[in-house]
């Protein structure tokens, strides 16, 4: 089954922010019943540096700054993936609740 | 060693005490064969001779003069010993590089059981983050090893410190100051140098940055506050790099900039002296005001070499150095040269055998009982916690060694300290060690300290000259010499300022004890109306910082209390400008900026300390005439730091913002002194009187009699200190330096276009221009008078040039906070603040922070 994922979060600051540096989970991990199609992660403001890199638990961590005034940041990850099989039962079932 | 030396008093009680007995004979005797010929008034005087030269080195702060003490005996090691502790140290420093490298890469020291998964990862230290770092980024660099002897004559290996090395800045300092006190026995003994550690570690870290010409090296410290920040301060001088905060680096584009005063500039090399757990307050989970948010992925990027690389906190991890003995089996098939003390696990031991034990954790670093002291804990700990994760710790019997007390000899149990460095597949051991006394084996809290001397083996060798790195044609010789951070450049800035500020209140104290004394000489009106006046000055802070505009209506009339203002003026910190706040901020400002100032500014500051600690105890008891020589010598000390700096500090180390705060506030007191006695007219005895006054307090009572002579008038007084911009002291004189040392500073503004600055000082420039002693003439009918509208528009334009220094020069990252956003990731945010000028009552215009980047601030 494939599945389109939509991810928006948006940050409203009661005061300007100068300057934001994040670090973002919101890639989907390949695993033996899950495959990425696609993935991206848009953010507005548009960043002035965006990178990733894989943690320890071999996500995707995507990095950003933006060093422009802002009083909102809106962050929107896109993902298509395909699940293979019935999703996980029992022993870790808790563990992948809404995890990406 | 001759046997038959007749030993000093001191020397044999101290054998004779049963204590001694247990010692390693051989070495004691090698030392005090070469100390038998002093006597114990010698010793003293060498004792208190290395209390005076440490406090004069500057970097002994007020706390740190009580937490640690330079013994006059040093620490002798045989030369057999310091071969076995070095072969001993190497084959460590090896064992640990290989370990921190398989931890980070295969961790074939996991999946071979050498040491338990579950240990390592549940402690708090253990750092995953570490791993996701290219190997390049790992391994051990600059290391230190607790070194122990037992009762035995056995060495032990306590503990290894892989972050940073505690305790080098202040053997180096300790060398340098035993070496001067017991200079003679240092050359007869033969004892190794040290300086050729230190070159080592400056060629290893050039080794690191061999591909970067002109690389920038920055030690990053957590400030004032750390209890080692007077060694990394001193290390930051001795080795010629910019000692750094968190505040001062910031991370853009997966680089690491320093906030300078012109812009951001790159950062190539950072020496660490801050956990690896608290660097990155953004990445990491413990949030620390000490991180830089986004410095991992920048050492991720190879942008920036962090030295000691991240993650070498794990060799404190119990699982891990609680079985080095195994890895150094798995990796070498060797045992370790140097033993660890033994270890148990926790069910091993009965109660009765506690007492030479200790009970620790695996998981907690907190957890740590002795078996002797803390029965009851242990029994509670052994039921509340799980067995597997505590181990009991063999206790080391410490030996002792003398240390000279008072007037004698007492023996204390003490622990090396040894320094290593790995670079290029090679180990370097400083061939010295700090010895210091255990927590439990201290006097009032006190850290007692030795130097420790190595007996040269062989010949002394020569040393190959080593050459510095040359500069390539390109290099940018301004830049080689040093960078000065924002924050820094503040402090200069308002060091300035409180000089000046003290200097200016010093002279208008001592003025006014003349002029009040005086009074009963001279009874008359004009003598007591304008010493009322000058009184009110004082009282309403209008002739002192914050320079207020005074209250006409609260006019003191009453004529005594003249003695309670001087004294308040001296002790009382709630003047602001009072003589108690401004020596404490030359004092708190200098010691933030003391890796910039030389020995000798370093020690007047340490003299203003001394009086200013002299201040509780003037009272009104106190004699008038006590009163003037503690001004005396204070005024001497502020002149003497002014030459000192000016003799010693460069121009691009930041001499000249010390002397743009000065100049800034000579004009503001100049100005605000003419504004509250001159500017009005006032019955011509007493109007006399006031200018006598005021050209006393400016140093140009002499100047203005020699040059008018028989002409003097309020005309010409103002002309003096206002429009003679050939006169040091007057106003004039301020602008124009302010305007040749604003060349200094870095200028944002397009070709073609005047920046703010100049704006500002062509504005305070053209107000002068224009007036002439007709100007200065107050008794004209024109309200305002020219000299009223003069002074008001240097006032308004002198207060923008501090704003504009705040908001141009000043504003640095406000901390910035950390968001947790539901799970997925982390942010770190910095809230744009109106800037913060301590003077301004105004508010300001909400300028961004000057901190917040764009492309053309950012330079190479």
């Amino acid at each position: 089954m494939k599945y389109t994922i939509r991810h928006v979060t948006t940050y409203k600051y009661s005061d300007k922010v100068s300057l934001t540096q994040n670090h973002a989970r919101l890639i989907p991990l390949n695993t033996f019943n899950q495959k990425r199609i696609s993935a991206s992660v848009t953010i507005v403001p548009e960043p002035d540096y965006q990178a990733e890199f894989k943690d320890y638990f071999d996500n995707t961590v995507t990095v950003f700054e933006i060093p422009t005034l802002h009083e909102e940041m809106q962050v929107i990850a896109t993902s298509e993936v395909e699940i293979q099989g019935a999703p996980l039962q029992g022993l870790f079932a808790h563990n992948t609740n809404g995890k990406a | 060693m001759s046997e038959d030396f007749t030993m000093p008093e001191w020397l044999s009680s101290y054998i004779n005490s049963s204590t001694a007995a247990d010692e390693s004979k051989r070495l004691l005797n090698t030392l005090f064969s070469r100390l038998s010929g002093l006597n114990s008034d010698e010793l003293s005087f060498r004792a208190n001779e290395i209390r005076r030269l440490m406090r004069n080195s500057g970097f002994a702060d007020i706390d740190e003069r009580q937490n640690w003490q330079l013994d006059p005996l040093p620490m002798l090691i045989s030369s057999q010993d310091w071969e076995m502790l070095s072969r001993g140290i190497e084959q460590r420093v090896l064992l640990l590089n290989k370990v921190l490298l398989d931890l980070n890469t295969d961790r074939h020291t996991l999946t071979n059981g050498v040491f338990s998964t579950d240990h390592l990862m549940r402690h708090p230290y253990y750092l995953a983050e570490s791993h996701t770092l290219s190997s390049l980024n790992n391994g051990v660099f600059l290391s230190a090893f607790d070194i122990a002897q037992d009762v035995n004559g056995e060495y032990f290996m306590l503990n290894d410190h892989c972050q940073f090395p505690r305790g080098l800045g202040l053997l180096l300092e300790n060398r340098i100051v035993a070496r001067r006190v017991m200079s003679e026995e240092f050359a007869e003994c033969g004892v190794q140098r040290i300086a050729g550690f230190f070159e080592q570690l400056q060629h290893a870290i050039d080794q690191e940055t061999a591909a970067i010409n002109d690389p920038r090296i920055v030690i990053l410290c957590r400030g004032p506050d750390d209890q080692y920040y007077s060694e990394q301060a001193y290390l930051a001088t001795y080795m010629g790099y910019t000692l750094v905060r968190s505040a001062d680096l910031t991370v853009r584009k997966g680089q690491v900039w320093l906030k300078a005063l012109d812009g951001l500039r790159k950062v190539d090399v950072i020496l660490r002296w801050i956990e690896d757990r608290f660097l990155d307050s953004l990445e990491q989970v413990d949030y620390s005001a000490f991180g830089i948010p986004g410095l991992i992925h920048a050492v991720r990027t190879q942008n920036v070499v962090l030295l000691n690389p991240l993650g070498n906190g794990a060799i404190q991890i119990p699982a891990i150095k609680n079985n080095l003995h195994r890895a150094a089996e798995f990796f070498d098939g060797e045992s370790l040269l140097l033993r660890q003390q033994e270890t148990f696990p926790a069910e091993n031991l009965t109660q009765s055998d506690w007492s030479g034990y200790e009970l620790l954790s695996y998981v907690d670093p907190e957890l740590k009982y002795d078996g002797e002291k803390d029965a009851d804990a242990i029994a509670n700990t052994l039921q509340t916690v799980a067995l597997t994760d505590l181990f009991w710790r063999k206790k080391v019997n410490l030996s002792h060694t003398p240390f000279w007390h008072d007037k004698g000899l007492v023996s204390k149990p003490v622990i090396m300290r040894c320094y290593a460095l790995y670079s290029q597949g090679q180990v370097f051991i400083l061939p010295s060690a700090m010895c210091f006394t255990p927590k439990a084996a201290r006097t009032d809290g006190k850290t007692e300290i030795k130097d420790t001397w190595v007996e040269t083996i062989g010949p002394p060798q020569e040393r190959a000259p080593s050459i510095p790195k040359s500069l390539q044609s390109d290099a940018d010789l301004a830049l080689v010499e040093g960078l000065l951070p924002s924050r820094t450049a503040e402090n200069l800035f308002w060091l300035g300022c409180a000089v000046e500020r003290s200097e200016n209140v010093i002279r208008l104290v001592r003025v006014f004890i003349d002029k009040f004394t005086e009074l009963a000489i001279y009874p008359d009106e004009a003598h007591r109306n304008a010493l009322l006046r000058f009184k009110s000055g004082l009282e309403q802070q209008a002739l002192i910082y914050p320079y207020l505009t005074p209250d006409a209506a609260k006019i003191t009339v009453n004529e005594g209390g003249f003695k309670e203002l001087v004294i308040s003026l001296i002790n009382d910190n709630s003047f602001a400008g009072g003589l108690y706040s401004s020596i404490n901020m030359v004092v708190q400002s200098a010691l933030q900026v003391r890796e910039l100032l030389s020995y000798d500014s370093l020690r007047i500051i340490e003299s203003l300390e001394e009086e200013h600690h002299e201040f509780s105890t003037i009272t009104e008891q106190t004699p008038t005439h006590r009163l003037q020589s503690t001004l005396d010598k204070l005024i001497g000390l502020t002149m003497a730091f002014n030459g000192s700096i000016q003799d010693s500090l460069s121009k691009s180390n930041g001499a000249f913002m010390i002397e743009i705060g000065r100049r800034l506030e000579r004009s503001k007191q100049l100005v605000s002194m003419v504004q509250n006695l001159l500017q009005f007219p006032l019955p011509e005895a007493e109007q006399q009187n006031v200018l006598e006054i005021v050209l006393v307090a400016q140093v140009s009572a002499i100047t203005h009699r020699r040059r008018y002579r028989a002409f003097q008038s309020l005309e010409t007084g103002l002309e003096l200190l206002l429009l003679d911009a050939e006169y040091p002291r007057s106003l004039a004189h301020q602008i124009q330096k302010i305007t040749e040392l604003c060349e200094s500073l870095p200028v944002s503004a397009k070709p073609g276009f005047l920046s703010t600055t100049e704006k500002i000082l062509l504005q305070l420039k053209a107000s002068f221009a224009l007036a002439d002693r007709q100007t200065l003439n107050i008794n004209t009918n024109q309200a305002p008078s020219g000299l009223v509208s003069l002074l008001k528009s240097v006032t308004s334009q002198l207060q923008k040039f501090s704003e504009m220094m705040q908001t141009q020069y000043f504003s640095h990252t406000k901390p910035a906070s950390q968001l947790h956003w539901s799970g997925i990731g982390t942010a770190s945010v910095q809230i744009v603040e109106k800037p913060i000028d301590e003077e301004a009552t105004a508010p300001l215009a909400s300028a961004p922070d000057a901190s917040s980047p764009n492309d053309s601030e950012v330079k190479k």
